[in-house]
């Protein structure tokens, strides 16, 4: 108890102290800057907008979580391939390296125009984002896996199930979390990039409509909930990782 | 029964062994001793089936070795413990692998703890655990595996005097009630001396029998052995075999 409160103690102050300065410099000007409003304003504006929230937050969470779920499994899948392979890997490669320099911003509007306004190219832009640094972290757990703890496995007759429960499967663990904790924010921004360029609901829409309309307010409230979002999601994989890492607590708890 | 017939191996183009041969009955125990990297850790992996020698033949129980794993309990000179698994999770490791029955094989497991100094620490993470520790934990999923031949590598290297003597005492006890074959590699003359039946000398690399010495004490044995008259002449002939080969090679 002590120790989170050690922990949380200094960033909630600092952000609260953030919030009063804020307050009073936008406040003060009073030409009431529409660009840089008041927290108070934007209090006001969650409020008033509180009811259409919970339908875009539910569509950028299955986005979200769809896209993971195809990028985590297609990153196991590749970092399977690339660290059984060698041959795999060098044709490979280049491939992904390519798939990582696209930027979002140029691919989503593509996908809008080939899979629609629905839930499909945010799904594809998540998984793009999230898939490669769990392929490349999950492929460097595989292939550290130690050759002698293979053997030993091997040399009392255990086989490919065998070795993939004991050995491959732990090994890679660790990685593949590194890798989806590395990605996640990226990925829940690449649903709301892919939103605000098309989509029926959404918080990427809801940003996109309140800059339309010019209300600021609103913006920041949206980008609040997302940031909030990527928050929560980043400290539920870090739980799970926890819980089924129980061996790397050492590690975690000197970071 | 243990056969190794004129072994040799090379790594490219460094010669290991030259000329390796011998045998060890069922139920018998045989040490090897030599210079650093003359080759000893090479036969125990041979025998493991993990390396197959480029010259020669070995046998257990009648079946060639090469390419063939699973019949002999290997105890590697590193540990090896799986670093995701706690300390009885990793005791029973060897025995999953083979696939036997993993409630029989922690209770079976359980019971050798105390024995072997880890009681109290059946859910600690190998991390957690000193060398020394470690090492027991490794002997003891070496037993815990259930197979009559074992291959172990410097099994005690990583203990104080005081732990490796109990740990020989529980070894030579342990053994003379059951009818394994073992083959030990070890640097100390004296625990080569006081657990197995016969001493194989190596010579510097590339390794090649220069002596054999007979250990004929009925087991279990007594610490006392090491100043009987008898024991102490067989050291030294041990100690002038490793002699003669001059300093030790790498
Ligand atoms: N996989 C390998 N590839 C190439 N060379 C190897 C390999 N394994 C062992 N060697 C070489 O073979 C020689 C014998 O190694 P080995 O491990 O059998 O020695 P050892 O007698 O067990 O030594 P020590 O007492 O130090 O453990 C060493 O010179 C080593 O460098
Ligand atoms: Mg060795």
């Amino acid at each position: 108890m002590r120790a989170t409160l050690r922990a949380a103690g200094p960033p909630a102050l600092f952000v609260v102290a953030l919030l009063a300065l804020w307050e009073l410099w936008a406040g003060r000007s009073t030409s009431r800057n529409p660009v840089l409003p008041a927290p108070s304003r934007i209090w006001r504006a969650f409020r008033d907008t509180a009811p259409l929230l919970p339908g875009h937050l539910r569509t950028t969470l299955t986005e979200t979580g769809l896209g993971v779920l195809v990028g985590v499994s297609t990153g196991v899948l590749v970092a399977i391939v690339v660290s059984g392979w060698p041959l795999a890997r060098r044709v490979l490669h280049p491939l992904l390296i390519a798939s990582q320099t696209v930027p979002i911003q140029v691919l989503a509007p593509l996908l809008v125009l080939w899979a629609g306004f629905g839930l499909a190219p945010k799904i594809v832009v998540v998984a793009l984002v999230v898939f490669f640094p769990v392929a490349v972290s999950t492929a460097a757990g595989l292939q550290s896996v130690d050759v002698e703890l293979v053997e030993l496995i091997r040399c009392f007759g255990g086989g490919r199930a065998v070795l993939l429960r004991m050995v491959m499967i732990p090994a890679a663990l660790p990685g593949l979390f590194a890798g989806l904790r590395i990605s996640l924010t990226y990925a829940v921004a690449g649903a709301v990039i892919g939103e605000s360029i098309g989509a029926t609901s959404g918080l990427g829409l809801y940003i996109a409509r309140s800059q339309r309309a010019f209300r600021y307010d609103q913006v920041f409230v949206g980008v609040a909930v997302v940031t909030l979002l990527s928050m929560v999601l980043f400290s539920l994989v870090s739980v799970l990782s926890r819980v089924l890492c129980p061996w790397q607590r050492r590690t975690d708890r000197s970071t | 029964m243990i056969v190794a017939d004129r072994l040799q191996h090379r790594f490219g183009t460094l010669g290991v062994l030259d000329d390796v041969s011998f045998d060890v009955e069922r139920g018998r125990f045989c040490a090897l001793v030599g210079p650093s990297g003359c080759g000893k850790s090479t036969v125990l992996r041979i025998l493991a089936g993990l390396v197959a020698p480029t010259g020669g033949r070995a046998a257990i129980d009648g079946r060639s070795v090469v390419g063939r794993v699973g019949q002999a309990a290997y105890m590697a000179q590193r540990d090896l413990l799986l670093p995701w698994r706690r300390a009885l999770a990793n005791a029973t490791v060897g025995a999953e692998a083979r696939g036997l029955d993993r409630h029989a094989a922690r209770a079976e497991a359980l019971a050798l703890f105390g024995r072997f100094g880890l009681a109290g620490f059946e859910q600690s993470w190998p991390h957690q655990m000193s060398g020394g520790m470690r090492q027991r934990l490794a002997l003891l999923r070496t037993f815990v595996a259930g197979l009559d031949v074992l291959l172990l590598d410097e099994p005690f290297g990583a203990l104080d005097a005081i732990t490796r003597r109990d740990l020989q005492c529980w070894l030579d006890e342990f053994l003379a009630e059951h009818d394994h074959t073992v083959v030990l590699v070890t640097h100390d003359v004296d625990e080569a001396l006081l657990l197995a039946d016969e001493v194989l000398v190596l010579s510097p690399r590339p390794g090649a029998v220069t002596a054999r010495v007979a250990s004929p004490y009925p087991h279990p044995r007594p610490s006392a052995l090491v100043t009987d008259a008898d024991f102490v002449s067989r050291k030294a002939a041990i100690l002038e075999a490793l002699g003669q080969g001059g300093p030790p090679a790498g």
